[in-house]
């Protein structure tokens, strides 16, 4: 009974280990550069601290927030676990969405999506000389995200009223020449 | 009787071969180049196109585009903007196009610069826009993927205001210039 319950749990690990995508922020967070975890309790007593209730709420929706970024000329990531991470990340249901990259650069942006709630955004910006990640999970509402940008869409027509349509700004294809 | 039963399978397999053979011309194309560091490569997948359909305001040109986006599968951009055989690249990617499969919509030859349009449609409903722009020093291959209204794409061109999509205007003109 117990190797049964044993063999369970060691599958149970085996199946749930390389599910883990925060694996890259654990090896690399050490490096020489900036990396942060926001745990969700911080992230709520944040959200205090906000005037308007809309955003409270959204902000509220967001579990964790991790962030690495490196810079000048020290991008210690490797192509290696660029591609690993890549891979996992598909096992994990969190789909490309958009893919750029120009010269050296790459840009990726990531987001995995249940029913009407926008579990994880991951953004990614790799190049020889820099990379940035961020990663932000949570059970962010689409109605949620449709009324934040229904306000500032707003309060920016007030201060602009000639100016064009809020367009998000991931939509616009960020090449100078298409 | 047998024999035959034994080719159809077998014509079935061939045809399918033949026909993703067909479509791979592109698809290998754009992945032949998407790492070469002389263009740059966009991929916007159909999730994407999903998601942004769902954000919903009150702005009536947000509105046109939603209506436009929703329908669509995805796009495709391989483009360089200072390439010295952008006219190789050009009459290269044009021999991969399946002539059988697309069916070209307008060609332009204004000076140097080349563009040409195509269309894959099944029935009234356009499933792919093939963009390809070539002249000595540029290059731009673009594909939109999905249910497309050749009127809607020339506006979605101009609401999320992407430089050089002008081209895609011309795919009005050439829809008015039909009616």
């Amino acid at each position: 009974m117990k190797a049964i319950f044993s063999s369970i749990c060691l599958l149970f690990l085996v199946h749930t280990l390389p599910a883990q995508d925060g694996w890259l922020y654990w090896k690399y967070k050490d490096y020489d550069g900036m990396a942060l975890t926001v745990p969700s309790w911080v992230v709520e007593a944040g959200s205090w601290f906000l005037p308007e209730k809309q955003d409270r709420k959204l902000l509220r929706h967001v579990n964790k927030v991790r962030f690495m970024l490196y810079e000048n000329n020290e991008n210690p990531v490797t192509d290696r676990d660029m591609k690993r991470f890549t891979r996992k990340a598909k096992r994990r249901h969190l789909e490309d969405l958009v893919v750029v990259r120009e010269g050296k650069t790459h840009v990726r942006v990531m987001g995995k999506e249940r029913g009407n709630v926008l579990k994880k955004i991951v953004v990614l910006v790799n190049s020889p000389d820099e990379f940035v990640f961020v990663s932000v999970k949570g059970r962010l509402r689409w109605n949620d995200i449709n009324r934040i940008i229904e306000k500032y869409d707003k309060e920016e027509k007030k201060k602009n009223p000639d100016q064009k349509p809020l367009v998000p700004s991931v939509v616009k294809i960020p090449v100078s020449r298409v | 009787m047998k024999k035959q039963l034994f080719l159809l399978p077998l014509f079935v397999l061939v045809t399918i071969l033949s026909a993703a053979a067909q479509n791979d011309g592109i698809t290998r194309f754009f992945n032949q180049y998407q790492e070469d560091e002389r263009f740059t490569m966009v991929f916007v997948s159909p999730k994407m196109f999903q998601m942004v359909s769902k954000i919903e305001t009150d702005d009536e040109d947000w509105n046109k585009v939603r209506e436009i986006v929703k329908d669509l599968g995805g796009l495709r951009v391989l483009t360089a903007d200072s390439i010295g055989d952008g006219l190789e690249m050009y009459k290269s990617a044009l021999s991969r196009v399946p002539q059988n499969e697309y069916s070209e919509l307008l060609t332009v030859r204004d000076g140097k610069e080349n563009v040409r349009i195509w269309v894959k449609d099944s029935g009234n409903i356009i499933e792919e826009l093939l963009l390809l722009v070539g002249s000595p020093d540029e290059f731009t291959m673009l594909s939109f993927i999905g249910k497309i209204d050749l009127d809607k794409i020339s506006q979605l061109s101009k609401t999320l205001d992407i430089d050089g999509a002008e081209h895609l205007d011309k795919v009005k003109a050439k829809t008015k210039s039909k009616d």
